[in-house]
């Protein structure tokens, strides 16, 4: 008996010595064994959520308000009326547009490739950042791709597998995105950490010698990290202050609190390839 | 072989159940996969309940870690506790096992806060101290009724070690001792 006892004490101290042995993993490597846990679980994932309503979700997550059923069946008189007033000013403002020669709302202001996921993980023991969702690889989704909901930037895909992927909110501390001000057009470095008004924030910071931002002035994405296109909303300044010669360090709102969301908008397109300088040839002596 | 037929399906449930309790009101988001180790430390042979603990830990850590390693580090370090008042445990049954695992679950996730606070990976120390308080609670409310549930099963299935069985027989023998002598 004591033999066996002992036994199992060198068990316990080697399993031990290999669990050590998984703190010098990299962070990124548990999120690509969680997405790759999730996208084999993924069936019987499925089988949990039938019949929950996810393509209603999924359009929400898009930007499509799903009509309530009886809504669409017995529209009253005011409804009709509404409609009816909504259609004229529609056509109304598309003639004003072909006078001026603009760009018509569908051309400038379509979402860019996704496809919409429902969150499948969330809040499981300590990591409460990090989401899982139900697409990855074969969907298109790729590490490092942009996260929307409604057209708002809330975050980047952090490791993505075949069928699933997880990704990141804005106030991750380990989430970046190229951003920049609209209305002083300062462009600058936002990532995930801090409070503002006692909720998770970011912070943006900027290298200028001036800022001449103003407090609730609106962050959109520059376009220039490869996950995001240029122009999606991402939250408002709440406050910003200098440090040293050239830094500036500005407190941002984000726009959507992405711990209650259901479902998100992740974006499909490929990064951006940034032009690299061609390499010198070889000095040959 | 016929523990990994066993412990194969309990390790994907606790992944599900983890994965499904997130949905659930916070106060009930147990770590059900320390509670299913533990329950395997006091119910089956050491060595299975180890390496069903190990795995379990490696699963919590890929699935609600900030920190790949510590959950598995604090896994083992309640199972080791465990293990030291292993004849406690099998006397006591599936209550024992329950208590054990409540108590388990106070000192892996304990750890867990402490180094995560410390080494600022994870939450803030208030916010984590409620995330372990929480924890305790939800393992208090679903100890009981799975500990009770992983005994018939492992009863049912034939895992349970021989010190389980023996400690069981014992109890049986002595209520049917007791209830002899209520009669006369």
């Amino acid at each position: 008996m004591r033999r066996r006892k002992s036994h199992s004490r060198w068990l316990l101290a080697g399993l031990l010595a290999l669990a050590f042995g998984f703190l010098f993993l990299p962070v990124d490597g548990g999120w690509a064994w969680r997405s790759q846990l999730l996208s084999a679980l993924r069936p019987a994932l499925d089988l949990f959520r039938r019949g929950e309503g996810a393509p209603q979700v999924a359009a929400h997550a898009v930007g499509e308000r799903p009509v309530p059923a009886a809504a669409a069946s017995a529209p009253s008189t005011a409804d009709l009326r509404l409609r009816a007033e909504a259609a004229r000013l529609f056509d109304e403002n598309r003639r004003l547009r072909a006078q001026l020669h603009a760009a018509t709302p569908a051309e400038g202001l379509s979402l860019p490739k996704g496809v919409a996921a429902s969150i499948v993980a969330r809040e499981v023991l300590w990591d409460r950042m990090v989401f899982g969702v139900d697409r990855g690889t074969l969907d298109g989704v790729n590490a490092g791709a942009g996260v929307l909901y409604q057209g708002v930037a809330i975050g980047r895909v952090v490791a993505a597998a075949p069928r699933a992927s997880c990704f990141a909110p804005l106030s991750h501390p380990q989430t970046r995105v190229a951003v920049r001000l609209t209305l002083c057009r300062a462009e600058g470095l936002l990532q995930g950490g801090g409070t503002v008004e006692g909720r998770p924030g970011c912070l943006l910071k900027i290298v200028s010698a001036d800022l001449a931002a103003r407090v609730g002035e609106w962050v959109v994405t520059s376009g220039l990290d490869g996950g995001f296109p240029a122009g999606c909303w991402v939250g408002e300044v709440a406050s910003f202050e200098r440090r040293g010669n050239m830094e500036w360090a500005v407190q941002v709102r984000p726009a959507c609190d992405a711990s209650g969301i259901e479902a998100a908008y992740l974006l499909t397109e490929p990064p951006l390839e940034m032009p690299r300088p061609p390499r010198a040839p070889a000095r040959r002596n | 072989m016929r523990a990994l037929l066993v412990l194969t399906p309990l390790w994907l449930l606790a992944a599900l159940g983890q994965i499904g309790l997130g949905a659930l009101p916070r106060v009930l988001h147990a770590d059900l996969g320390l509670l299913l180790g533990l329950c395997g430390v006091a119910f089956l042979r050491c060595e299975a309940a180890l390496f069903f603990l190990f795995a379990l830990g490696l699963q919590a850590d890929v699935l609600g870690s900030g920190r790949p390693g510590w959950l598995t580090i604090g896994y083992l370090l309640a199972g080791g506790a465990a293990l030291s008042v292993e004849r406690e445990l099998h006397a006591g049954g599936w209550r024992a096992a329950a208590l054990a695992s409540i108590a388990g679950t106070f000192l892996a996730h304990g750890l867990y806060f402490w180094v995560s606070s410390a080494g600022s990976f994870g939450v803030g120390w208030l916010d984590g101290a409620r995330m372990w308080l929480e924890l305790t609670l939800a393992a208090a409310l679903w100890a009981f009724p799975l500990a009770w549930l992983l005994w018939r099963y492992w009863s049912w299935t034939g895992a349970l070690s021989p010190e389980a069985w023996l400690a069981e027989a014992e109890r049986r023998e002595r209520r049917q001792g007791r209830m002899r002598a209520r009669r006369a």
